[in-house]
């Protein structure tokens, strides 16, 4: 029954892992394919009797084993022709946890049923509780509270936590909304246009908008409007040189609500020749 | 205790955690352990790296879970402490000491210096095998089977941290040893003891046979150790907690007293590794530093075990001193959770005591992102080296030059005087391939457009 189980859980993980990685459940049947199974049954495999060992060092060995066996698997598959690699790693894993545990189910099955190891799932509660002492129970109690605790804690970790910084992406690109054709040539009279993208990142509403100057001339504006947190706007913006010059700097000057300083200045640089 | 550093802070924190990541991603990019530099590319193949079974159990662990290294790298210090914890209370539980030592083994304290079960690392990961390759031992009483799990267990940590697996083998000889003399078992039960302690050398053959010139290197290192005067590796007992300590020597008393092979095979190892970490070096001035950087975890998980001995020693002493009283076992174990939540106490605080710096904040990270995102994947970044480390795991992308301890290094000051001088010369740049620039000052450079706050991308053609 355990050694199914731990094969049925391997044999779902497997592609959970290659089609839908990175859920929450993914994240924890991929541990326990990874950290534990292997070690469970190779535990299993070498230990097959009841009186071998007790399940908490079963358990404990089969973490602890679980580490030794993935690299040499991984090293193992260096020197194929596959290397490392999500098919290669997983799928045997996945072989590795199987034949183990086929071999295991063998030894346990030449020994004499009252002998072979086979965890029992079902527990009487009311037998449980009442075998312990009161202090027990108290302690068992407090065990159970404190690992609720530190599961807590690790799914809050296991979540983005929020730093407290506020602050606001400001990004330039080109015209077709890549890090690529900047304008660099310009003829006068004509208008360039570039990328403009801004991220709120305040944690609160903000506006914005957005200055563009040439050689210190303001030639364009353009508000982002209302952003909500976490908001992103991103919009193609027009501008025209107003003389003749090489190397004239143009400057892109965001600004959070009515606040007459820049919050961010970009700045890229123009030939502007005469048509 | 292993989240506490992080609990506001989302990314790794010490630059070794930056650089195994980008090893790591470096490996499933590439798919073998041959493999251009993480962080700067180029033809040159790095393999044999003495840390590789590190590198395959993180890199499975990001395969099988699906899940992006950021998510992982919060998750994994926590969990691999709570295996460490958990294999304590295995190994400890058949004395009555399990539930005691897996306490005092999450205090196992982390600094920069040393690191420690908050990074994740493979130190860390090395500290598992203490607990575990014990629990095989004690198997191994009467039993040939967990021999081989030992000497493959010790391999696989020379592969994953050469330096634990070395004090792990010393720790496993001296309970051989202790157990070969001091045991009345027959002669015939000793035989697995005895020939594991043949065979524990020969564990460490894998890490010759992956690495030769590392392993002759080091030897070599140990053999014409130079005395150096090395910094200080401050002493991190304080930050345990008094409580902590007490209990320690306190268990230290106990053990003596009780006598037993066991207890000595725990005593001794740890009196010497002690003895190393703290006088040795600073007696002998000799290397290699690495000993002794990492030696203090070794003690402290050891110190641990003796802690949780001494504490359910004073419990059973407690209980059978009250035991004719009516509210005495209910008073000895409210004392004990008194003496458990000052101790818990004690330690939260030295972990706050202690300084951890950060190698990025929040819109750093999403600058390096968006440049991952945006900018072409074979694009090469020139930034302050020591940032480097962080900015290829985040981008996806070579740095020109990432340095872990850049103070003081000819390049890295170069860089540094290139961006404060503005970046004006665009020669310096192409003739090292570099098309980003992330700097701490403001650029003059026509040459150069800003992307982002900071962010600079070279146009080509101008």
């Amino acid at each position: 029954m355990d050694l199914l189980l731990v094969v049925i859980a391997s044999l779902v993980a497997v592609p959970l892992a290659f089609f839908w990685g990175g859920s929450p459940v993914g994240l924890v049947l991929g541990l326990i394919f990874a950290l534990f199974s292997p070690g469970y049954a190779l535990v299993a495999a070498v230990f097959p009797k009841r009186h071998d060992l007790d399940i908490v060092r079963r358990l404990a060995l089969s973490f602890g084993l679980s580490i030794v066996v993935v690299p040499f698997i991984g090293v193992f598959f260096n020197y194929t022709r596959w290397g490392i690699n999500l098919y290669s790693m997983l799928l045997s894993l996945l072989a590795f946890i199987i034949v183990a545990a086929i071999v295991a189910w063998f030894r346990r099955r030449r020994l004499p049923p009252e002998e072979r190891f086979e965890p029992r799932f079902c527990l009487r509660l009311s037998q449980f509780w009442g075998g312990h002492h009161l202090l027990d129970r108290a302690l068992l109690v407090l065990l159970v509270v404190v690992i609720i605790g530190a599961m807590g804690t690790l799914v809050y970790v296991a979540r983005l936590p929020d730093t407290g910084q506020a602050f606001t992406e400001f990004y330039l690109l080109g015209p077709e909304g890549k890090a690529e054709n900047y304008p660099d040539v310009i003829v006068l009279g004509e208008e360039a246009a570039v990328t403009l993208g801004v991220v709120n990142r305040e944690g609160v509403v903000t506006d914005y908008y957005i200055r563009i100057f040439i050689e210190g001339k303001r030639v364009a504006e353009v508000a982002t409007g209302t952003l909500a947190d976490e908001e992103e706007w991103e919009q193609r913006v027009s501008f025209a040189p107003l003389g003749v010059g090489e190397e004239q700097k143009v400057e892109f000057w965001l600004y959070k609500g009515n606040e007459n300083i820049p919050y961010h200045v970009l700045e890229l640089w123009v030939d502007v020749v005469g048509s | 205790m292993a989240l506490y550093p992080r609990l506001d802070y989302p990314y790794p924190l010490h630059v070794d955690e930056w650089m195994h990541v980008g090893y790591t991603n470096q490996i499933l990019n590439i798919g073998h352990l041959n493999f251009p530099h993480p962080f700067q590319g180029g033809q040159w193949e790095m393999g044999g790296h003495p840390e590789t079974g590190y590198y395959i159990w993180f890199g499975t662990s990001l395969l099988a879970t699906g899940s992006t290294w950021l998510v992982l790298a919060r998750l994994m210090p926590a969990l691999v402490l709570g295996l460490i914890a958990f294999l304590a209370y295995a190994w400890g539980r058949k004395r009555g000491f399990g539930l005691e030592a897996a306490f005092f083994a999450t205090f196992i304290h982390t600094t920069i210096r040393f690191l420690g079960p908050a990074f994740l690392v493979p130190v860390t990961l090395g500290l598992v095998f203490f607990p575990l390759c014990l629990i095989l031992l004690e198997k191994m009483e009467k039993d040939w089977r967990p021999l081989p799990l030992i000497v493959i267990s010790l391999a696989a940590l020379f592969l994953t941290h050469g330096t634990t697996a070395v004090a792990v083998g010393f720790v496993l000889v001296v309970f051989l040893l202790f157990y070969l003399a001091l045991s009345k078992n027959p002669v015939r039960q000793k035989l697995p003891s005895l020939t594991c302690i043949l065979l524990i050398p020969f564990s460490g053959l894998v890490i010759f046979l992956w690495n030769r010139a590392f392993v002759l290197r080091e030897i070599q290192n140990i053999i014409n150790a130079e005395k150096i005067p090395l910094p200080a590796i401050p002493v991190p007992l304080p930050q345990l907690g008094y409580i902590m300590i007490a209990l320690a020597v306190i268990g230290f008393g106990f053990m003596i007293a009780r006598g037993g092979w066991r207890n000595y095979a725990l005593l001794v190892p740890t009196i010497i590794l002690l003895f190393f970490v703290q006088f040795y070096r600073q007696w002998f001035e000799v290397g290699p530093d690495i000993l002794y950087e990492r030696g203090w975890l070794y003690v402290m998980l050891l110190m641990a075990f003796i802690a949780g001995y001494g504490l359910s020693q004073l419990r059973q002493l407690g209980l059978a001193f009250f035991q004719r009283w009516r509210w005495g076992a209910f008073s000895v174990y409210i004392a004990l959770a008194l003496v458990v939540v000052f101790a818990l106490f004690l330690r939260m605080d030295g972990y706050a005591k202690e300084e951890y710096y950060r190698m990025v904040d929040e819109p750093t990270y999403h600058d390096f992102k968006w440049i991952g995102e945006e900018l072409p994947q074979d694009s090469i970044a020139l930034l302050n080296p020591y940032v480097g480390w962080a900015y290829v795991p985040i981008s996806g992308q070579y740095v020109y030059s990432a340095k872990a301890y850049p103070w003081g290094v000819e390049q890295a000051n170069e860089i540094l005087e290139y961006f404060r001088r503005g970046a004006t010369d665009t020669e310096y740049i192409r003739e090292k391939n570099v098309n980003v620039l992330f700097s701490p000052y403001r650029l003059k450079n026509p040459d150069l457009v800003e992307v982002r706050d900071g962010v600079y991308i070279l146009r080509e053609g101008r």
